[in-house]
């Protein structure tokens, strides 16, 4: 049941964001944008073919040794002090939150970008306590004062124009932002000067993290703003939400990963920074937070590994790349999908993390492919989204497509009824026009969205036929 | 403390559930085309590789795969520092010895009017601030555990060393117990690294290393690599330095060759 609401709000919302024509092709402009800076910067690699390759073996390992991983990067970050709360659900690991942030006796959360906290819905449960949660990475601050979900999971805001940010500043902060002043230099220094305040009296701070470090201990985090240095450095107390699949053997393995994240996400060679987290301030220390927590999260990724076939779509790295090149997202945009991660990888794990109700998701490309080409880890994720299909089928086949695709083979497998497919064609081809797209048109469904191509005249047998003499 | 630690049975569940769906082997097709088992595309030259990429990567016995250096001189590492700084808006300046470091310094402060300069208690920081015009003030003096974090957030500047640079990617490593603490490197408007140029590495490779060497038993709690002045391209895509951390970034490498 649930199935054809999601399938229908995704046909709804598609159809809408379609009609927005400018809208579409600011948001085109801004995705060909980062592929030509992407491009140039790829040079920077010896060999790129051969580092996707490297960095597919380092994540491939990570995955097909899991368990192995996940011990050492608990003990070790135990070691170094911090505590460890493994969660099985987005609940789980929401109470626990909840449960430090009480007895911190939390009245304001400072947060760095996590998506993990979008996946389980932080932000609502802290609010539903009485706590101020804010987001300091400036897309994702501008998302939360207009109450929008991401966009894109790199890039939140990037749907946005300067007018529209400015006006959202004017109405939640309460400024008057000068006629001069809605270049995104000023907008920038706005929320800089907001976010500030908020690291200095913020009793929390919540982040993400890009990788876990078995060998040390350590979370990574990348970042271009210095939000997330801020959010770590500045509360008392540091919680850090990471799924399990985050987690990679080696430090040096950060080496290859770190510039291939950055090149295939944002175009750079390194983002600005690059840090590593390993405990709480330690003797020795002058400053850091008192307390870190990391929650291992698996909220469904465990169910993901268990398929033989699809485990390794756990191997992303979450650098956004597959959307900025998918047709579909061009068109249809970020919030059509519904999801927390959106394009061709979300199409390929919400129906694994959130249950086949998705599945109509993997219909939500063209099997292009330009994904595949794409991924810094080698996924191949056109076929995934085939895979999920032939499962969905599988699961719960269609009666009308069961009953078409008998229909289909009993036309196709019999010449005769076959060459009538030659007068259907025609009949389609000279289809009146004013009655085209009309429910007079048998092909309506087709011609609503686009044009139908016109057929040659002559068919392949006729042709074959004319060939073989 | 707070939160309650995880009770064992919970890891427990969660590993279990991992070892359990891992008993069934990755399907050896994915496999295959995903490691590039069966000559898929493997060594393929990419469309990017520029005429001299396999020449200097392999000439230098280094992996292909890695971000292409081609640095082996010290000076090459300094040039190519500098180049990658340049593209960073990080701006370096070559000085050749700290009475020179220590010049550059009072200059920049008088030119922007520092009123109070916060400083990490390393003595290459500490002398190319000496008889500094502004008030200075330590994050990490000796003998004291703590640092009043408004002082912090009245700096016009941080001034610190550094662990290394690293030359192929224009960063500069810095840790929270080696460089005054987490904050003082991000906090402060302005970021001026005092460096010398044996600090340099020439990749990100390396600069593991020189962490490693300098803490062979555990990390720091903190661990940064900065790669130029804090930025967002969140609105419209319009470069804007300074979002959250330091708009300047200042390299002062003492070179004692230049
Ligand atoms: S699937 Fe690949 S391209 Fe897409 S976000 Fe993940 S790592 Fe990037």
């Amino acid at each position: 049941m649930s199935r054809t609401i999601h399938l229908n709000q995704f046909h709804h919302d598609a159809a809408h964001a379609i009609g927005l024509g400018e809208r579409r092709e600011f948001i085109r402009e801004a995705l060909h944008g980062y592929e030509r800076v992407r491009a140039g910067t790829q040079t920077g690699f010896g060999d790129w073919e051969a580092a996707r390759l490297e960095a597919a073996r380092i994540k491939w390992d990570a995955i097909e040794h899991l368990d192995e991983h996940l011990v050492r990067f608990a003990d070790n970050l135990e070691a170094n002090g911090a505590k460890v709360f493994w969660a099985a659900t987005g609940e789980d690991a929401v109470g626990y939150v909840r449960s430090v942030c009480r007895e911190r006796g939390a009245k304001r959360v400072i947060k760095s970008k996590t998506m993990t906290s979008e996946e389980i819905h932080l932000n609502e449960a802290l609010e539903a306590d009485g706590i101020e949660a804010v987001e300091s990475d400036l897309g994702e601050f501008i998302v939360q004062l207009r109450k929008e979900p991401p966009y894109h999971f790199v890039f939140p805001s990037m749907h946005l124009e300067r007018g529209e940010i400015r006006a959202d500043f004017e109405r939640e902060l309460h400024l008057e932002v000068s006629e001069a002043g809605d270049d995104p230099e000023t907008l920038t220094m706005i929320a800089r000067r907001v976010l500030r305040e908020m690291y200095l009296s913020a009793d929390v701070g919540v982040s993400g993290a890009n990788f876990g470090v078995a060998e040390t201990g350590s979370i990574s985090i990348t970042e271009n703003e210095g939000n997330a240095r801020l959010t770590t450095s500045m509360p008392p107390v540091h919680v850090c939400l990471i799924g399990i699949e985050k987690v990679i053997p080696r430090l040096d393995d950060l080496a290859l990963l770190l510039p291939m994240l950055a090149t295939a996400g944002t175009g750079q060679h390194l983002t600005c920074y690059n840090s590593l987290l390993s405990g709480p301030r330690r003797a020795g220390e002058c400053d850091g937070p008192e307390e870190m927590h990391v929650v291992l999260l698996d909220n469904g990724r465990t169910e993901l590994l268990a398929d033989p076939e699809q485990r390794d779509a756990l191997r992303c790295i979450r650098c956004g790349a597959c959307l900025n090149v998918c047709p579909i997202f061009k068109n249809v945009g970020g919030f059509t999908y519904g999801t927390t991660y959106q394009g061709p990888i979300g199409s390929v794990i919400t129906p694994h993390l959130r249950g086949a109700e998705w599945a109509h998701l993997s219909s939500a490309s063209t099997l292009c492919g330009a994904c595949s080409e794409t991924c810094p880890v080698r996924i191949d994720l056109h076929h995934h989204l085939l895979r999920n299909r032939r499962d969905a089928w599988n699961r719960n086949p269609g009666l009308r497509e069961r009953v078409a695709f008998r229909v289909f083979a009993a036309w196709a497998t019999r010449p005769g009824l076959y060459g009538l497919a030659g007068v259907a064609r025609r009949v389609l081809g000279v289809w009146p026009r004013v009655l085209r797209g009309t429910a007079l048109d048998p092909a309506r469904a087709w011609r609503r969205g686009r044009d139908l191509p016109e057929s040659s005249s002559k068919t392949f047998k006729a042709y074959w036929k004319e060939r073989s003499r | 403390m707070s939160g309650s630690p995880t009770p064992i049975s919970q890891r427990e569940a969660i590993l279990r559930r991992v070892r359990d769906a891992l008993a069934r082997p990755t399907d050896v097709h994915v496999k295959a085309s995903t490691l590039a088992l069966s000559g898929h595309s493997e060594g393929a030259p990419s469309a990017s590789d520029g005429p001299e990429s396999g020449g200097d990567t392999h000439a230098q016995g280094r992996p292909a795969h890695r971000l292409r250096s081609g640095l082996l001189s010290h000076a090459d590492c300094v040039a190519r520092f500098g180049e990658r700084s340049a593209a960073l808006k990080t701006r370096v300046e070559l000085v050749p010895d700290i009475p020179h470091a220590r010049d550059l310094v009072a200059a920049i402060a008088g030119k922007e009017s520092w009123s109070l300069a916060g400083v990490s208690s390393e003595p290459i920081a500490d002398q190319a601030t000496e008889g500094l015009a502004c008030e200075l003030w330590a994050t990490s003096p000796p003998g004291e555990s703590s640092y009043d974090r408004d002082e912090l957030a009245r700096c016009d500047a941080g001034v610190t060393g550094c662990l290394a640079l690293i030359a192929e990617t224009g960063s500069i490593l810095v840790t929270a117990a080696d460089q005054g603490g987490r904050a003082l490197s991000v906090l402060p408007p302005h970021h001026v690294v005092i460096a010398t140029a044996e600090q340099l590495r020439p990749d990100l490779a390396s600069g593991y290393a020189a962490l490693r060497e300098r803490h062979p038993e555990r990390l720091p709690t903190q661990v940064s690599f900065i790669t130029g002045p804090s930025r967002t391209g969140d609105i419209e895509r319009i470069l804007v330095l300074g979002a959250h951390g330091p708009k300047r970034l200042t390299v002062i490498l003492i070179d004692s060759s230049s």
